[in-house]
């Protein structure tokens, strides 16, 4: 503060010394309740801070997973043949009609052309 | 204690310009506490809204820049005092706004500020009055200063900040720091006379 002038440096020495002396001379109880307070605070724990490199790593992984796993057309076409495959299994024909029935087709258009 | 309240005392600034090296968060919140209690007590010139006001100040530097180096502690927990200071004025202000016409009414108990000033005819030894009269009257003076003048003053003379921390701390350049501080020095020369303290 060599800008001010010496009135302004006695004025500032001399307010100093007052208050320096106001701190010290504080009353019992509200030092003690300083301290209860200090005390309290430093008990507290840290807040979590955001560690952004983390979290964006995290969101990339997220997203690769997520391009990884989404239902794409073949999981749909397996999903289709897995139906054909129970309603197969399910039906009371004979195997056989089912390993000629391309002939059945066929004779049965040609029955409806006829 | 975490990791960043331990290890090598950092050189820090503090009170009264002197420089002052603080091992642990605990040695810098106990080195400070009585100068932020009466910096905010002649702020609010209220016991309980002080405290409050410390613990506010103290819990969240605990709880968000107890990992900051030791030397950014002062400048950090000062902003933090300082900006609960000037919301507690801004309620206030707005609380006045609203219940202005209320209080108005009771009327009969706003107090001269120099009736809290101690008597000097008390029957305490000489140096004693002397010493309590002269920190009635700084306090009574400083507690008329409009409040950024209030805060200049302290963190410039008191805490012994320089201008570009000062600055920092409030939240404005330093020409205003300089023009806060200097109307202040003017203000307290003209209340307080030339023979204080």
């Amino acid at each position: 503060m060599s800008d001010l002038d010496e009135r302004d440096q006695a004025l500032i020495d001399g307010a100093r010394q007052v208050l320096d002396q106001s701190a010290a001379e504080l009353d019992a109880i509200t030092a003690q309740r300083l301290r209860q307070i200090r005390r309290e605070a430093l008990a507290q724990p840290a807040r979590a801070h955001w560690n952004w490199g983390y979290a964006g790593a995290a969101t990339a992984a997220m997203a690769v997973m997520a391009v990884v796993l989404w239902p794409g057309p073949q999981q749909t076409d397996a999903t289709v043949a897995s139906l054909e495959d129970i309603e197969l299994l399910s039906a009371n024909e004979d195997i056989e009609f089912y390993e000629q029935i391309e002939f059945y087709q066929w004779l049965d258009s040609d029955g409806q052309a006829t | 204690m975490s990791a960043g309240d331990e290890g090598q005392p950092t050189q820090a600034t503090a009170a009264s310009g002197e420089t002052v090296a603080y091992r642990s968060l605990e040695e810098f919140l106990a080195a400070v506490e009585r100068r932020a209690f009466r910096t905010a007590m002649i702020a609010t010139r209220q016991r309980d809204d002080a405290l409050d006001i410390v613990q506010d100040a103290m819990c969240k530097l605990v709880q968000n820049y107890r990992q900051r180096p030791n030397h950014e502690w002062a400048p950090l927990f000062q902003t933090i005092l300082q900006s609960r200071i000037t919301d507690f004025h801004r309620r206030k202000k707005y609380r006045g706004m609203i219940f202005g016409w209320w209080d108005r009414r009771g009327g009969d108990d706003d107090e001269s500020p120099l009736d809290s000033v101690a008597d000097a005819t008390q029957a305490n030894p000489l140096n004693e009055v002397n010493t309590q009269r002269a920190v009635d009257a700084l306090e009574i003076a400083l507690q008329r200063l409009p409040l950024r003048q209030q805060q200049a003053f302290m963190l410039r003379t008191w805490e012994g900040f320089d201008v570009a921390t000062t600055a920092q701390v409030m939240g404005c350049s330093e020409g205003s720091v300089k023009t806060h501080l200097s109307r202040a020095l003017s203000a307290l020369r003209e209340c307080l006379g030339e023979d204080w303290p």
